[in-house]
């Protein structure tokens, strides 16, 4: 296998032998894969330090040493080259350590003693100043022997020797290992020419794939494990490929550290070659039970009937949203794009208000993961100011309410197994698009506190209500659908409103691209949806009344034909109109026939009459003891 | 001093596996936990009762089939260095590297105090036997307490060495066969060795108690 190198350790080779100071920035806290063999194996993860080490020493360096603020010089991996450090340059070994201060007026402080070293010719050397944001407190407020210190730093640079060393002619090098940038002094690396600076990302695709195919793999396994996995694999070679792939897919952002700790996990609990995915699931979020695993395929079978007792009249949204769920149960999801570790699936619910949209969501949470709750909810009319996204991420540190977290953040870290909504999406600010970006393209997000939280196991719902309005060329708004449009047409309107809010209104057509073809229109709800809808709720009402109080109801069918003509004359407010007339013109004057006639419990009640037409409107009923009182008459 | 012993031993298991085809299949191999070398510094006894709850470190063959060097800080280098040596035949389940593992790190070294006489035989890939010769005056103290754990000792031990799958382990007095119990590495996973009793475990592994 031909090595790897990674970008930054090609920029270090190039621009070592140019520089004499080279500051590595980034994650610069995380190991690394030693990419050839030398003093280090090929292909072990190693921390950054001992990587150095290890490269600068194979490349001829002499005196390789470290410095940090806490310690002074010292070389934990080859100690001799500190002795060797400390001759050359007229210090002393304490403790297995040169102590020095960063700053100083003596001739021991770090500043001072970095300076003779990369000025003599007699050793090739490089100093690696470990820590290096933490050696003053703020590059605003630096005092003047801090400011000396960095000069000394620049003098240093400027004064590097050349040395000749079997390996050919090597600059003395000065190399400080950063978080971030500007946590140094801007004067002293911005139009530096003496300096270059070199970015350390997280490991891409390519180190990732790497790890797990090279010289590391047989360690994420426990021995028996690979023992008797293995010869598996080596028979179906396409397998191993696939599960590599998978694998280097769904750790998309993840440091060397977090890998290794996932292989050490893996090795642990044995878990065997064909699970290893499962292992990112227990390593990301701590569990071990994934519900998208346990799905009962009867249970998915029979999900459009289950469905369509809560939601009437809307066969055609089911149905889409139901194929999403049957792409991510196969596995299917995803497969044309590069990353496996985008949400399960995504769906754009428009449609009129009360047709059922928030319903289907809860319905879907309920029948994957077996409640309700599971779908989490966010109205995003409350996220419309600017700084709203710190709601849901998180405030930044020095903010008010930083300890608690985003909302988002906070809920999908407490369940990674959910249904997302956000309702209303037209509503939310549109930062806050941005961050739907990031979770659509990523399925990750980083809150305000550094975590990250991943939406790999959940799916994203966004219902809107756009489209149902739009304004004509003198801005004047007008209904853009209306319910004695056939289905077909509603579909094309609100699809075509909902496209040209994206691309032409916002300017953000990369949002659209993201939900592709998931756009699920809702229908309106048509009389036969509507009598479904009434249906069920009078029978849920006489069913509640029977359980709890024993007061068994019926209603006449005359007086069910007035309730039906009234509460279905105006379908223009969907099943959550219907609804409120039911409120309105049975559960209302119901109760006060029921309080007025000292019907408590335990009664049999006949409803013969709705005054729909009064105010308020009012019941006509009777009850068993009457109609006794009547047969005596 | 040593490779002879080893080369001694070696061809001695041979012989028994010639001399008794039936009990030994051609493929097996046995190992004598009496005649192994035994570490100069061994660890201190621990007490009876707690001689299950502890077991030999597990050794980590996929780490150290990928790296010449320790990668642990822990294994001192030479002995890393002779696991590397075998680490491919244990992974591909030769029993031969099998047997070489056992002479060299005699796993059943720190339990001879306890036995009267201790051997294993490497079955197959997936197996090892081992069968050891009790002790009478232990036997005599608490028989239960002192075969189940001494049988779920070994079977830690050899699970720990080896990335076997099955462990059985026989215990024996002259002639008569005390225990015979049989362990799945599946079955050892799931266990909490601190708060079990090894009699009941056994029992529950199939553990058959003949006296």
């Amino acid at each position: 296998m031909a090595p790897l190198i990674s970008k930054w350790h090609r920029e270090l080779e190039l621009f070592s032998a140019v520089k004499p100071l080279i500051i590595l920035e980034g994650n610069v806290t995380d190991m690394c894969r030693y990419p050839i063999e030398g003093s280090i194996p090929e292909d072990k993860l190693v921390p950054l330090t001992e990587y150095l080490n290890g490269y600068l020493t194979d490349n001829g360096y002499g005196q390789v040493v470290y410095y940090s603020n806490l310690v002074g010089f010292m070389n934990p991996y080859a100690p001799k080259m500190l002795d060797l450090f400390a001759r050359t340059n007229g210090c002393e070994v304490v403790s297995g350590a040169v102590p020095a201060e960063f700053k100083g007026n003596t001739q021991q402080t770090a500043p001072n003693i970095i300076r003779r070293a990369m000025s003599q010719t007699n050793d090739a050397t490089a100093v690696v100043m470990e820590l290096a944001s933490h050696y003053i407190i703020t590059p605003e407020r630096m005092d003047q022997h801090d400011v000396n210190s960095f000069n000394l730093l620049m003098q240093s640079a400027m004064s590097a020797a050349t040395v000749r060393t079997p390996m050919g002619k090597r600059q003395n090098l000065l190399i400080l290992l950063v978080q971030k940038l500007n946590d140094l002094p801007a004067w002293f690396y911005l139009n530096n020419p003496l300096c270059k600076t070199i970015r350390i990302e997280a490991p891409d695709r390519e180190e990732r794939k790497r790890l797990i195919s090279g010289k590391s793999w047989p360690t994420f396994f426990d021995s028996t494990v690979y023992r008797t996995d293995m010869p598996f694999y080596e028979a179906h070679p396409d397998e191993l490929t696939r599960l590599r792939e998978k694998f280097v897919g769904l750790t998309e952002g993840l440091t060397f550290t977090e890998l290794d700790a996932m292989r050490r996990l893996s090795k642990r609990e044995q878990t065997p070659i064909r699970d290893l995915c499962t292992i990112v699931d227990l390593y990301k979020y701590g569990i071990k039970e994934n519900p998208w695993a346990n799905l009962s395929m009867d249970s998915l079978r029979t999900a459009k009937q289950d469905f369509e007792k809560r939601i009437k009249g809307q066969d055609a949204a089911l149905e889409r949203t139901l194929d999403v769920v049957k792409r991510a149960v196969t596995g299917m999801n995803g497969l044309s794009s590069s990353s496996t570790a985008k949400p399960k699936g995504v769906l754009f619910y428009a449609g009129p208000t009360g047709v059922g949209k928030t319903e289907t969501a809860k319905a879907l949470a309920e029948k994957l993961f077996g409640d309700e709750s599971a779908c989490i909810r966010f109205d995003m009319s409350e996220y419309g100011q600017p700084h709203s996204d710190q709601k849901l991420m998180g405030a930044p540190p020095g903010y008010v309410g930083y300890e608690a977290g985003g909302q988002l953040t906070n809920a999908i870290k407490k369940n990674p197994f959910a249904i997302v909504l956000f309702d209303e999406i037209e509503k939310a600010h549109s930062s806050i698009l941005d961050k739907f970006l990031q979770i659509l393209e990523d399925g990750r997000l980083t809150d305000g506190q550094g975590n990250t939280v991943y939406f790999s196991e959940t799916i994203i719902i966004f219902t809107s209500n756009l489209g149902m309005y739009v304004k004509d060329e003198m801005g004047r708004r007008y209904q853009n659908v209306t319910m004695d449009m056939d289905y077909p047409e509603v579909q094309q309107r609100l699809r075509q409103a909902v496209e040209d809010h994206f691309k032409l209104e916002l300017g953000r057509p990369e949002i659209l691209n993201r939900i592709g073809e998931n756009i699920v229109v809702f229908d309106f709800i048509r009389e036969e949806a509507g009598k479904a809808i009434l249906k069920a709720q009078v029978d849920k009402i006489i069913r509640r009344l029977a359980e709890q109080k024993n007061i068994r109801v019926t209603v006449t069918d005359e007086a069910y034909a007035e309730l039906s003509a009234a509460a279905l004359a105006d379908l223009s407010n969907g099943g959550r109109g219907v609804g409120n007339q039911v409120e309105a013109l049975l559960i209302n004057p119901l109760s006060r026939w029921l309080f007025d006639n000292a019907v408590i419990s335990d009664a049999d009640v006949t409803i013969e009459h709705f005054d729909t037409a009064s105010q308020p409107p009012c019941v006509q009923c009777h009850t068993g003891a009457d109609k006794e009182v009547d047969k005596h008459d | 001093m040593t490779d002879i012993r080893r080369a001694l031993l070696k061809g001695m298991a041979d012989i028994v596996g010639d001399l008794y085809p039936d009990e030994a299949p051609q493929n097996t191999a046995t190992y004598k936990s009496a005649d192994a070398p035994v570490p100069a510094k061994q660890p201190a006894l621990p007490p009876f009762r707690d001689l299950w709850k502890t077991a030999d470190e597990t050794i980590d063959w996929t780490d150290i089939l990928v790296s010449p060097t320790p990668t642990d800080g822990l294994t001192p280098p030479d002995k890393w260095a002779v696991y590397h040596q075998h680490a491919a035949g244990v992974l591909k389940g030769d029993i031969a590297a099998y047997l070489a593992v056992l002479q060299y790190e005699n796993p059943m070294a720190d339990l001879t105090p306890y036995v009267a006489a201790l051997d294993v035989t490497t079955v197959n890939a997936d197996v090892l036997r081992a069968s050891f010769a009790v002790r009478p005056d232990l036997l005599a103290r608490n028989a239960d307490t002192y075969l189940s754990g001494m049988v779920l000792r070994i079977a830690r031990d050899l699970f720990a060495a080896l990335p076997v799958l099955t462990v059985e382990v026989k215990a024996t007095q002259g002639d008569q066969n005390l225990l015979t119990a049989t362990f799945t590495r599946a079955q050892m996973n799931k266990v909490r060795f601190a708060f079990i009793d090894p009699v009941a475990f056994v029992k529950e592994c199939g553990g058959e108690l003949h006296a």
